[in-house]
């Protein structure tokens, strides 16, 4: 689901570079208020988790794989603002060390998949609460969104970027191809997610005092 | 008489001439080709995936098409310069591959190109820099208390 280089009009990153550094500062400021000190180790386990995990692919019929995003077991632990941060550190580090992910597509990967994943699990969370179905449905529904996010941005290219003759200059699939092709492997994936979010809230989940 | 059957002949050999325009010719010959293999993480081919090959002059592409079985795509430059490679999946996996053409490797066929860093690599790399990242906010944390 990582957009790599050379797949997004700057018309669009141009943007989301912009809304995306306003809410990665935004986040860090409530971060400097609220993080627990205690939780920093557990938040560091999850994230290594996610990014260790996102490097498990998993072939599906047709030549193309997919992976766990992980974005459910990190936003279920830890809430919208640090799965988002947490998140984003990730893609950073696989766009500009690693070459996964473009750099000129890293706030969209960051908005899709750390925002608007960790947004998609917390309400499904607070929705059907911390019980198995709940924590299931929130990892399942941080990969989908994201999906249906990726597949959107990605089909917007033709309509944005063209040449004078209306050869798409980036991305060349409208919709009609994003969506099915993006979305439909990850209703899939999503089962993996959400049985990992149910694992991780068992093993990361802050216990209660005796 | 001589002109009218002149005429007829010419009438004759017109559509001849439209069966000539539409003939298509081949030759069969031997071209060092530059060779760009795109894979997955895991390794696995890259296979039958659209893609397409840019010239150096920003014009339109000059070879589309979907990469091989073995998930290359193979093209023969005519001239030097920057190309691109440009593999585009429907779901968004692909790459775009710059390979840089100058006179010295024209015709050649053989472009250095750095070697992959394993997947083992890239898992301990990242592993290590996220928690020293979080091992700096915890001490930064620990002192401001």
């Amino acid at each position: 689901m990582h957009i790599p280089d050379g797949f997004i009009a700057p018309q669009v990153y141009g943007p989301a570079y912009g809304a995306a550094g306003v809410l990665w500062a935004v986040g860090l400021r409530r971060l400097r208020r609220r993080l627990d000190p205690a939780a920093v180790p557990r938040l560091a386990v999850a994230t290594a988790a996610a990014f260790a995990l996102m490097m498990v692919s998993l072939p599906l019929p047709g030549g193309t794989t997919v992976h766990v995003s992980g974005v459910g077991m990190v936003a279920v632990l830890f809430g919208v603002w640090q799965a988002f941060l947490a998140l984003s550190l990730v893609y950073l580090l696989q766009a500009f060390m690693l070459g996964t992910g473009g750099v000129t597509a890293l706030p969209v990967n960051a908005l899709a998949m750390g925002l608007g994943g960790s947004l998609a699990a917390v309400g499904a969370l607070r929705l059907l609460g911390r019980g198995r179905v709940g924590l299931f449905l929130a990892g399942w529904f941080g990969t989908v969104v994201p999906a249906v996010i990726v597949a959107f941005v990605l089909g917007l290219q033709p309509l944005v970027a063209r040449a004078a003759d209306g050869t798409p200059l980036f991305f060349p699939f409208g919709w009609a191809v994003t969506l099915p092709a993006v979305v439909i492997p990850h209703l899939a994936v999503g089962v993996a997610d959400g049985v990992l979010a149910v694992l991780a809230w068992r093993i990361l989940a802050p216990q209660e005092e005796p | 008489m001589g002109r009218a059957c002149g005429a007829v002949l010419l009438l004759l050999l017109l559509p001849a001439a439209g069966a000539l325009a539409h003939g298509v010719g081949s030759e069969i010959g031997r071209a060092d080709a530059v060779t760009v293999t795109f894979r997955h993480d895991d390794g696995s081919p890259l296979a039958g995936v659209p893609c397409e090959v840019l010239p150096p002059d920003g014009g339109p592409a000059f070879q589309t098409g979907r990469t091989d079985r073995l998930g290359r795509v193979v093209f023969v430059p005519d001239r030097d310069g920057r190309w691109t490679v440009r593999v585009t999946g429907e779901d968004g996996h692909g790459a775009v591959v710059p390979v840089v053409i100058d006179a010295a490797s024209l015709g050649t066929g053989s472009l250095p190109t750095p070697p992959p860093a394993g997947r083992g690599w890239k898992l301990l790399t990242g592993v290590g820099v996220l928690l020293g990242v979080f091992g700096i906010v915890s001490l930064t944390l620990q002192r401001r208390k």
